[in-house]
């Protein structure tokens, strides 16, 4: 892992070295344009009002391309002025739902980010076609920022904070966990928490697959009552009663971890979806020795279109160990059992699958007038789902833990996006960075050489 | 007035052209520009940071202004209830806090103060400081502050008017009173949709009213709505035959609310709003508690709720959202009345609709005390407020002069019961110095200095 991250970082140093280069007229001659040009460039001064003498901003278009796997919108407007949002990287079928949208925000004055986002927010679901919605609201804080020289985060109340701790959700080599990476016995995950504890990012809190979420359910012997699903299905399918051998293999894993980490760094566990109520609450019973951040999905979550807000009642009301859920819940609407009735203890919404970055800030609120904790769920978000994060990282409130955070898949993107900190992860954490919108924009000439024959127009 | 708007419009040019300044003169990653896009050339973060130097109150015609003073020349300002004069120290015990402070990180500041207030009065200070640093994030970014708050959603703000004025003019008791107040308001060239009307122990009913509760009038030296107590038949009649008397003048083109209480009890209560379902009331405000009664009583008001169609409405009084979860989650209410002077301020009060909205619960904010500032606070959040809002309750000069020692008052005209949405900077209103300088007291001499 370290020999390729530092990979990764030398290439991005260098795109910082290069626009570091001091000003901005020699980064203009550098890539075709001229000082004079810029000189000439308008300011706009949405200031007065987005009725300055100049007329409104307005939506032109919205656009998607995907970009190494990523489905990433733009939004465009009549002052040359773009916002960026990005989904999942797992989500590269997601073109024409974004699409889908565009007639209706055509026109449209993207600072309004609520009057715009009311004309499409009731046409997206659950994980993953809350998706394109949610990047859209993205691009659209990052357009509003733009237009009024302002970061993200003062758009949505101001920070609170001057870093964001970030969790490590998976990522022990290059790139995040994949199901044939995931190993089933103590040794495997000693290993890889041991080389997650050491890598340059120092982070605080690891999350690593156990049970149904990992490789168990369809390789570890005699792991639960039934059959394993072929290779064709979505991850995560397997579900069934677990056997008492699987039950202590999942223990021993986590014993192993613990003994690396010591108390030191936090323990999250990704379990599911797949534990029947019964096996979950006899699994948490057995695991509170361990004083673990959290247990993620083992009834729900993930890809599954529903909450069962009852089931996580009963489960948080019989253990000490923190439940934790979210991730595939689009809107508040659908959070409302789950905090209302303090069925979990931690949630999980994702920035890019849950209505987007204000969507995600009320439910941070609506979560801590309930003394429920916020760990956000991203680690397929990308460089831009990152930047969004920080964003909202910055200005939750304190029952924030953590979010997970996003690398570049594949590692090229850090050569075509610019904006970020280098190093991006200091001691666990991200500092949150002034630039405006989201802060974090395309080097298009670099970009342009990813994109398909389809999408060679995106950048135009 | 016409020197305060050019040095406003000084202001913005030059921040305009620091903006550009910093961009080309290399604040290198917010200001390049790449291919054919020039997303980034827009204005940049000025360098140094913004900090809040002072912090000050007035009493200015007997309402409290706050305004807080930044290191770069912009002053934000938030004004409270008229019927807290007495608001200063509380204004003022929050400076130590916030001095050195970023106003336009607004959590950050109000993470420091917010738990140091409390229901109606004691909220009011610290809502009304949020009032004043929102004022100053939107000057700092040359945005109206409804931009700060997620975008407007509407152009133009219902408000609704409370008749205080004409039904001070009557003896009101009577059904001819209220006839009398409510025709009045009728032709008032605003062209309000919606009318509120005090009845009940929240009217002179209580004190004046011959056998109108089970209980003795409480004399003068109280603070107002001092009444509380079993109501009478008699008592009971008299308020249906005023309610009926302003539905025959308003028919079903304006919209009728009542203000009630606090008072009554529960069962008189349930057998008022059931005896005035036919008259279909926007809402009946604080029967059981509110107004300035510093606790929410969410089971009486579930019990209420329950046994009507009439919409119950109550919240003027509540400090912060915490303060609305059991009326909220249990459905304990049909409408909620949060001040944005008294809730713990804009974004506060924003929350608390979304979580109202969540729940199938409308909004009728109360604020008709908050003076010509916090009318233009109001217009902000009523833009940016879902729609479950109704309308708020609008506030006017008070004394008169207000309105010539404030600019941007002027969009604050009511058109068919509505006022625009203004796009000026901040909260849109601002002293004009020289004018409102004359009605200082001798200890506030130095406010706009």
């Amino acid at each position: 892992m370290a020999k390729a991250s530092n990979n990764f970082t030398a290439q991005r140093r260098n795109a910082i070295k290069m626009l570091g280069l001091g000003s901005t007229a020699g980064l203009l001659g550098m890539f075709g344009n001229t000082p004079a040009q810029a000189a000439n460039l308008d300011i706009p001064s949405h200031g007065q009002g987005i009725s300055s003498a100049k007329g409104p901003l307005i939506i032109t278009d919205v656009r998607c391309a995907i970009i190494g796997g990523s489905p990433v919108v733009r939004i465009m407007t009549n002052e040359g002025v773009s916002g960026y949002g990005q989904a999942e990287s797992r989500k590269s079928y997601l073109k024409p739902y974004v699409l889908f949208y565009k007639e209706y925000l055509l026109g449209e004055d993207p600072t309004n980010v609520e009057r715009c986002m009311m004309k499409i927010r009731r046409m997206g679901a659950f994980k993953p076609w809350g998706a394109a919605v949610s990047a859209i609201e993205m691009a659209l804080w990052d357009l509003a920022g733009k237009a009024a020289g302002l970061p993200v985060y003062k758009l949505l109340g101001g920070k609170i904070r001057d870093r964001v701790r970030i969790y490590n959700g998976g990522i022990a080599r290059t790139n995040p966990l994949s199901a044939k990476d995931t190993g089933i016995d103590p040794q495997y995950y000693a290993d890889t928490v041991s080389r997650m504890k050491d890598a340059k990012e120092k982070v605080s809190i690891i999350k690593m697959a156990i049970g149904f979420h990992s490789s168990m359910g369809s390789q570890a012997p005699n792991f639960f009552y039934g059959d394993p699903v072929g290779p064709k299905n979505p991850p995560h399918a397997n579900r069934g009663p677990l056997t008492e051998q699987g039950l202590k293999r999942i223990i021993s894993c986590v014993e192993a971890m613990k003994k690396i980490l010591g108390d030191e760094i936090g323990l999250a566990l990704d379990c599911g979806p797949g534990f029947m109520l019964s096996d979950a609450i006899r699994l948490c019973k057995a695991l509170e020795p361990y004083n673990l951040m959290w247990m993620e999905d083992l009834l729900t979550g993930d890809y599954r279109p529903y909450v069962m807000a009852d089931d996580y009642l009963e489960l948080t009301r019989s253990t000490t160990v923190p439940i934790h859920t979210g991730e595939q819940i689009y809107l508040r609407q659908n959070f409302r059992e789950l905090i209302e009735k303090n069925a979990v203890r931690v949630v999980g919404p994702d920035v890019a699958d849950v209505g987007g970055m204000a969507e995600i800030k009320w439910i941070a609120e609506y979560a801590d007038l309930h003394g429920i904790q916020m760990a956000p769920h991203g680690i397929f978000n990308g460089l831009i789902g990152n930047a969004a994060q920080v964003h909202v990282g910055a200005v939750m409130p304190q029952n924030f833990i953590a979010f997970e955070y996003s690398v570049a898949t594949p590692e090229w993107w850090y050569d075509i996006i610019t904006g970020l900190p280098d190093p991006l992860v200091k001691n666990g954490h991200i500092d949150v960075w002034d630039s405006p919108g989201l802060g974090v924009n395309f080097i298009v000439k670099e970009a342009k050489k990813y994109l398909s024959e389809e999408d060679k127009n995106f950048f135009d | 007035m016409g020197q305060n708007k050019a040095s406003r419009r000084d202001f913005l040019f030059k921040s305009t052209l620091s903006g550009l300044g910093l961009g080309l003169m290399g604040n290198n990653l917010f200001a390049e520009s790449f291919g054919k896009e020039n997303d980034l050339l827009m204005k940049a973060p000025s360098k140094a940071a913004l900090t809040i130097t002072d912090i000050k109150c007035a009493i200015i015609g007997g309402s409290p202004v706050v305004r807080i003073t930044t290191n770069q020349g912009i002053s934000g300002y938030g004004q409270a209830e008229i019927a807290k004069k007495y608001l200063k120290p509380f204004v003022l015990f929050y400076k130590e806090y916030l001095i050195g402070e970023d106003p336009t990180n607004v959590e950050r500041c109000m993470l420091k103060i917010r738990r140091m207030g409390s229901f109606k009065p004691y909220g009011s200070a610290v809502s009304i400081i949020e009032m004043a640093l929102w004022d100053i994030a939107g000057k700092a970014a040359s945005l109206p502050v409804y931009k700060l708050l997620g975008g407007k959603i509407r152009d133009r703000v219902r408000v609704y008017t409370t008749a205080v004025t004409q039904y001070r003019e009557t003896s009101g008791i009577n059904p001819d009173d209220y006839a009398q107040a409510v025709s009045k308001v009728k032709e008032l060239k605003e062209g309000f949709t919606i009318i509120k009307m005090p009845i009940g122990f929240h009217s002179q009913m209580g004190g004046k009213a011959p056998n109108f509760f089970y209980g003795d009038p409480v004399g003068p030296g109280n603070p107002p709505h001092g009444n509380r107590g079993p109501l009478t038949e008699q008592g009971l009649k008299r308020i249906i035959s005023c309610v009926e008397a302003m539905k025959k003048v308003l028919g079903d083109g304006i919209g009728l609310a009542i203000d009630c209480g606090p008072g009554f009890m529960l069962s008189d209560a349930i057998r008022l709003c059931k005896s005035l379902e036919p008259y279909n009331l926007m809402w009946m405000e604080d029967l059981l508690t509110g107004d300035y009664r510093p606790y929410v009583m969410a089971d009486d008001y579930l019990e209420l709720t329950r046994s009507t169609s009439v919409p119950i409405h109550t919240g003027e009084q509540i400090y912060l959202r915490q303060n609305f979860r059991e009326l909220i989650e249990r459905n304990a209410i049909r409408v909620i009345g949060p001040d944005v002077a008294d809730a713990g301020g804009m974004a506060e009060m924003k929350w608390i609709a979304e979580f109202a909205d969540l729940h199938g619960i409308q909004m009728a904010p109360h604020g008709i005390y908050d003076g010509l500032i916090g009318n233009a606070a109001q217009v902000h959040l009523g833009a940016v407020m879902p729609q479950n809002f109704i309308a708020f309750e609008y506030s006017f000069a008070t004394p008169e002069w207000w309105y010539d020692i404030l600019d941007g008052v002027e969009d604050q005209v009511v058109k068919n019961g509505h006022i625009d949405v203004t796009d000026k900077p901040g909260l849109g209103v601002n002293f004009i110095v020289k004018e409102a300088k004359k009605y200082l007291s001798e200890e506030d001499s130095k406010f706009f200095d």
